[in-house]
């Protein structure tokens, strides 16, 4: 580029200008490679021509002029910025099956999409992650149920399990200093001590395959922490856990859905896993907007929903992950605090 | 991808490119992405060096490579095919804009490219884009191909002009833009 530009059409000699001019465009380049997704302005090419990426060639005709595709990160910056991600958190999929797209419709594209949203997203960094967990599982021949809010953010954690008439059972959390609290509303006691297990330990492995495939069935364990959460019970961890899934190839577009209004990207797992998983992601923001896991059949019966909330981290929004201890209840050892923990509802 | 085996992307620039046309063994929706891969953010590029912003250079390019795409088959020397059809395109965007009769006065907002793009754009990179905006329009349009690597005799055959005249507005633009840069030397 610099040798046409200092001269290649006639004889003359190189100058600083044009060596700036070349430099400068080739920035020019390096920025657009940070603003414009390849991959998503693909799809909407292909979209407009009506085809999928993988698809046959499209149909001819006058196609409508495609609308712009960022970079998936600085569509999630800007959307959380906007305060324009909050997703409505009510009810089971009453998911109604859009059916326009293939079964194979731009999985490499949107799996690309969302990990590089989940990794935008990921703590520290702009989100706050609120997790509502509704379960039924067997458990002895009687049928558990739990419902429970989880919000992370960083190390910081919190659990709210409620009671099937709305009632708070328990409320453990952790501070970033990895001090573990846990309030028994039923007891009305509360306990405190240094978290069993330290966090390195706590999180799977992002990118190893075997545990991360090991742990997706684990992603939203149901029934409350016991001595602290396991791993795949922090909403944190679950978007870590998504994305080495994502990279694991254990997940699959398998066409949209609407789900609470919008034309989600319903991903589900591979036939071949135990667990069946489906998981919900904004079209907008290729963040995971519901999960729901169901056991096969011939397994332990599973079936959990959880409707994912990305929130931004305001003073009022961290403030949820305080665990308050309510006046009145009594301190007393934590062993003593988490031994009633199990509670049964019964249906 | 990481460990779990990656999606191996090539991409071919330049006159690799153009030769992949060429490659007839390719199936046409793979010619057509390694292309897009090579070219597309070269397009927007050249769009904003004529005279478009961020928004606009990205809108004109991604309906320049729908056309591509489209007429694939047809398309000889697709990396300045898309060059011409985008400055066809933007010119027909300004044709458009001038018919349109503005019913209030709204503030200019910027798009999210061009808000990106601002964030993004190195110093030097400003300054580039500023001179070529201060090239008369002629001489912007030679700069643009030039840029992208085309030479004297290809850069007349697509505008239909004669050689002599890319090189004279080549010669004045470079006069002008070694002002530019002097200009702001001595500041």
């Amino acid at each position: 580029m610099i040798r046409r530009l200092r001269g290649d059409c006639d004889a003359e000699p190189s100058t600083e200008a044009a060596d700036a001019v070349g430099r400068g465009m080739a920035d020019v380049v390096a920025a657009l490679d940070n603003v414009i997704d390849d991959n998503a302005v693909l799809g909407r090419i292909y979209a407009a021509l009506g085809t999928s990426v993988r698809g046959e060639a499209p149909a001819r005709g006058a196609a409508p002029r495609p609308r712009l595709a960022l970079r998936a990160t600085v569509g999630v910056a800007a959307a959380l910025t906007a305060g324009a991600v909050a997703w409505a958190a009510v009810g089971m999929p009453g998911a109604v099956r859009s059916g326009t797209e293939g079964p194979a419709v731009r999985t490499a594209d949107v799996l690309k999409r969302m990990d590089k949203a989940l990794d935008a997203a990921e703590p520290g960094a702009i989100a706050l992650l609120t997790v509502t967990n509704r379960s039924a599982s067997t458990r002895g021949g009687e049928s558990v149920t739990t419902s429970a809010q989880e919000w992370s953010y960083g190390d910081l954690w919190r659990s709210v399990t409620y009671s099937p008439d709305g009632h708070v059972l328990y409320d453990a959390g952790s501070t970033a200093a990895s001090v573990y609290t846990v309030v028994n509303y039923q007891a009305r006691t509360w306990a405190r001590q240094p978290r069993l297990v330290s966090p390195a330990t706590l999180v799977p492995g992002r990118r190893g395959c075997e545990p991360v495939v090991a742990s997706v069935p684990l992603l939203f364990q149901p029934g409350p922490p016991v001595f602290g959460p396991p791993a795949s019970w922090r909403p944190a961890t679950v978007a870590s856990s998504l994305r080495a899934a994502i990279s694991c190839g254990a997940l699959v577009a398998a066409g949209r859905q609407r789900v609470d209004g919008i034309e989600a990207i319903e991903l589900t797992s591979r036939p071949d896993s135990m667990i069946s998983e489906t998981i919900w992601v904004s079209p907008g923001t290729y963040l995971p907007v519901r999960v729901a896991v169901r056991s096969r059949p011939g397994n332990l019966a599973l079936r959990e929903t959880a409707d994912v909330t990305w929130l931004r981290p305001t003073a009022q929004n961290r403030s949820r992950l305080t665990v308050p201890i309510p006046s009145g209840f009594r301190q007393v050892p934590f062993a003593a605090a988490v031994r009633s923990r199990m509670y049964r509802v019964s249906g | 991808m990481g460990a779990c085996g990656g999606k191996v992307v090539t991409v071919i620039a330049g006159p690799e490119a153009e030769a992949l046309r060429a490659d007839t063994g390719a199936p046409r929706e793979a010619q057509f992405v390694a292309f897009f891969r090579a070219e597309h953010k070269k397009l927007v590029r050249f769009v904003i060096a004529i005279g478009a912003d961020g928004d606009e250079a990205a809108e004109i390019a991604q309906v320049t490579f729908v056309k591509a795409f489209e007429g694939w088959e047809g398309i000889r020397a697709p990396r300045a095919w898309i060059r011409r059809v985008a400055v066809n395109e933007l010119a027909a965007s300004r044709r458009a804009a001038r018919r349109e009769t503005p019913q209030a006065t709204l503030p200019d907002t910027p798009g999210p490219v061009s808000t990106a793009l601002a964030v993004e754009l190195t110093e030097e990179a400003r300054q580039v884009l500023a001179a070529l905006r201060a090239l008369p329009p002629g001489q912007r349009q030679v700069m643009a191909w030039i840029i992208d690597g085309f030479g004297a005799a290809e850069i007349a055959r697509e505008l239909g002009v004669s050689p002599e005249s890319v090189r004279q507005s080549h010669a004045k633009a470079r006069k002008n833009l070694g002002r530019f840069y002097g200009q702001r030397t001595k500041r």
